[in-house]
């Protein structure tokens, strides 16, 4: 008996502990990334937000996550500077590792939500052209 | 000279010898898994946030790497798929035999060669989800297989995991052993392997004159309950096993004993590779091609798997792709597969054989050249594995550290503070690549030595097996030095996103 008690608890709890639910604030988000492909090493990524008119969005603050696909790797953190007009600038980014990482740009608007948005991208040794893909 | 028994040693070996010392590691074990798949199945879905994503990957491959290197097949000995199984033993009929075709390595052969393609082809590594249903099919396979056949049926016969202990355990430094051999001549009763009843039941064995004593299940159906111990679960009788190939390390042996006759004793780490005597429960391993076959795969995978992590191996893919005109990475990755697990070992055995037969002064079919060389290349297989898991392990054996202090911020539990994300490696950068090649050139060195001491077993002279052994240690000089230029390259990890 205590011991399906102890499993119900435990599902219990795994089921408190989940993906958090998309947002649905007014903003949506694009980067680029200089060098092109990404390699390993210090980037420079342009963020830019616009409302869903496409118009800029401003934002109170970026930060900037990138974490790879794969477990075992620290994550990278960054504050991106605003330049204006929705324009958000990491100057050096730095990828640690060849391979598929994912950015969670997480945005606080000037309300004061957060909106967060993930952006995949592929990052090659720098040593080596980019056989193909996204 | 008598060995080191661990058995013998203050406070460890009291705690090794302990009847419950199993399955508490079982149950710690499977504490940890209930947790995988919980945080698998409900948690993030990103695989570095999620306990599902980082402990089977990063930090369960690292030890079992780092137990085998330095201790034994703990691994097993701490399986949390065989605590379902007792209860599957307990209440299921568990009476049929395993069937006689299928009592080799063959199908562990095929169950291997699938997990390595579907850990790539489903990119495992980054989907919690993915890696909770391995984990609950796990589960379930050993739960439903044992529940219906004899004994460890799928440790032995099926589990991919469990090859991977037995094959590397065999480098492994300790091994469940007899202490004195003088002791087992004289013992009637058996208990090692046909497991301890109480007097009574004992006793209707006799009267019921059975050529064979049953083990738990069997006894049940005869009627003859009283099991008080269990022996060996995989049947290798003590006396006659001589290694750790198809130990689990259940431990049950020694506690079977009645002779307190059975110890854990240290080892030279290429005995078991260059012993050719018929040993209990598998046979002549160096007679037997299912087991050849078996090591081959695991050192050649060795290569294949960390290949993966490799920029030249997405140009073979992208090639591959191109060759074969298809946009599907799983059919892609079957061929490459299907070449790197089969075509290559199989081509490369048969070159290496031949030229050892070509310069041997023995006529034999090559059907028994190579799977008497083959256990020589299981520790520059085994260096492979250790050197690609500890790299993950010493990169990212801290990652844990936030991914549990997220797990436990997301139920409420704020004590341990903010998650530390900048916690990851766990020795210099610098380390690494020399880490990793003094453990490749230890494995060379070992294949080197078990090599040249089976040649030396086999031929006639000194010179016979100097040149019997030359194509042999070319082979494994020829995979150290491509392990060195694999570990050398740019590690890259993809495959998570959908082109090729």
């Amino acid at each position: 008996m205590s011991r399906v008690a102890l499993l119900l608890v435990l599902l219990l709890l795994g089921g408190c502990r989940g993906e958090a639910p998309p947002d649905d604030l007014p903003v949506e988000s694009r980067v680029s990334v200089a060098p092109t492909p990404p390699i390993v090493g210090p980037n420079r990524l342009v963020i830019t937000l616009t409302d869903p008119s496409g118009s800029p969005q401003t934002a109170h603050e970026v930060r900037v996550e990138g974490t790879m696909t794969h477990a075992g790797m620290v994550p990278v953190h960054a504050n991106a500077r605003d330049e204006g007009e929705g324009r958000w600038v990491v100057p050096d980014f730095e990828f640690t590792m060849g391979g598929d990482w994912i950015l969670i740009l997480r945005i606080t608007l000037p309300g004061g939500e957060e909106a967060e948005r993930r952006h995949d991208l592929r990052v090659v040794s720098s040593s080596s052209p980019d056989p193909g893909g996204p | 000279m008598s060995r080191i028994d661990l058995l013998r040693v203050p406070l460890l070996g009291p705690f090794l010898g302990w009847r419950h010392t199993r399955t508490l590691l079982q149950a710690l074990c499977l504490g940890l898994a209930v947790l995988i798949i919980l945080d698998g199945l409900f948690g993030p879905q990103l695989a570095p946030r999620n306990l599902a994503g980082t402990l089977p990957w990063v930090h369960w491959r690292g030890f079992v790497v780092l137990a085998l290197l330095i201790a034994g097949n703990l691994f097993c000995m701490a399986c949390p798929f065989m605590l379902p199984r007792r209860l599957a033993k307990r209440f299921g009929p568990a009476r049929w035999s395993w069937p006689a075709p299928l009592r080799s390595k063959w199908v562990a052969v095929a169950a291997l060669i699938l997990f390595f393609w579907a850990y790539e082809a489903f990119a495992l590594w980054s989907s919690p989800w993915l890696t909770a249903w391995v984990a609950l099919s796990y589960f379930a396979l050993a739960f439903v297989i044992d529940g219906f056949f004899k004994g460890a049926s799928f440790c032995r016969h099926l589990c991919p995991i469990g090859q991977f202990h037995f094959v590397n355990s065999m480098v492994s430094p300790t091994e469940v052993a007899v202490r004195d051999p003088d002791v087992c001549a004289s013992c009637e009763t058996l208990d090692c392997i046909r497991g301890r009843y109480d007097p009574e039941t004992a006793a209707a064995h006799r009267s019921k004159q059975l050529a064979r004593p049953p083990d738990a299940a069997s006894g049940r159906a005869l009627g003859l309950e009283g099991l008080v111990q269990g022996g060996c679960e995989l049947a290798l009788f003590q006396p006659r096993k001589g290694g750790n190939a198809d130990c689990t390390f259940c431990l049950e042996c020694i506690h079977a004993c009645p002779h307190d006759n059975v110890g854990i004793v240290l080892r030279s780490p290429v005995q078991e590779l260059i012993a050719d005597e018929k040993r209990s429960g598998t046979g002549r391993i160096p007679r037997r091609l299912d087991w050849a076959a078996l090591i081959l795969l695991l050192t050649f995978a060795a290569w294949v798997n960390a290949l993966g992590m490799t920029e030249p191996v997405f140009r073979l893919q992208a090639w591959i792709a191109s060759w074969a005109g298809t946009g599907s990475r799983q059919f892609v990755l079957a061929l490459y597969f299907v070449f790197g697990l089969i075509g290559l070992p199989f081509l490369v055995t048969l070159l290496t054989a031949s030229a050892s037969r070509a310069l041997s002064s023995l006529h034999e079919p090559l059907t028994r050249t190579i799977p008497a060389y083959a256990p020589a290349l299981v520790p520059v297989g085994f260096a492979m594995w250790t050197a690609h898991y500890l790299f993950h392990f010493l990169v990212g054996g801290l990652t844990i550290v936030p991914v549990v202090q997220e797990y436990l911020r997301d139920l409420g539990i704020a004590a341990t503070g903010p998650p530390r994300w900048g916690a990851g490696a766990l020795v210099p950068e610098s380390w690494l690549l020399p880490i990793e090649i003094v453990i490749l050139q230890g494995g060379l060195l070992l294949t080197l030595v078990a090599g040249h001491r089976i040649a030396s077993r086999r031929e006639p002279d000194r010179r016979s097996a100097g040149r019997a052994f030359l194509p042999w240690a070319v082979l494994a000089t020829l995979l150290t030095g491509a392990g060195i230029w694999l570990l050398t390259q740019p590690m890259e990890m993809r495959g998570t996103f959908e082109a090729l």
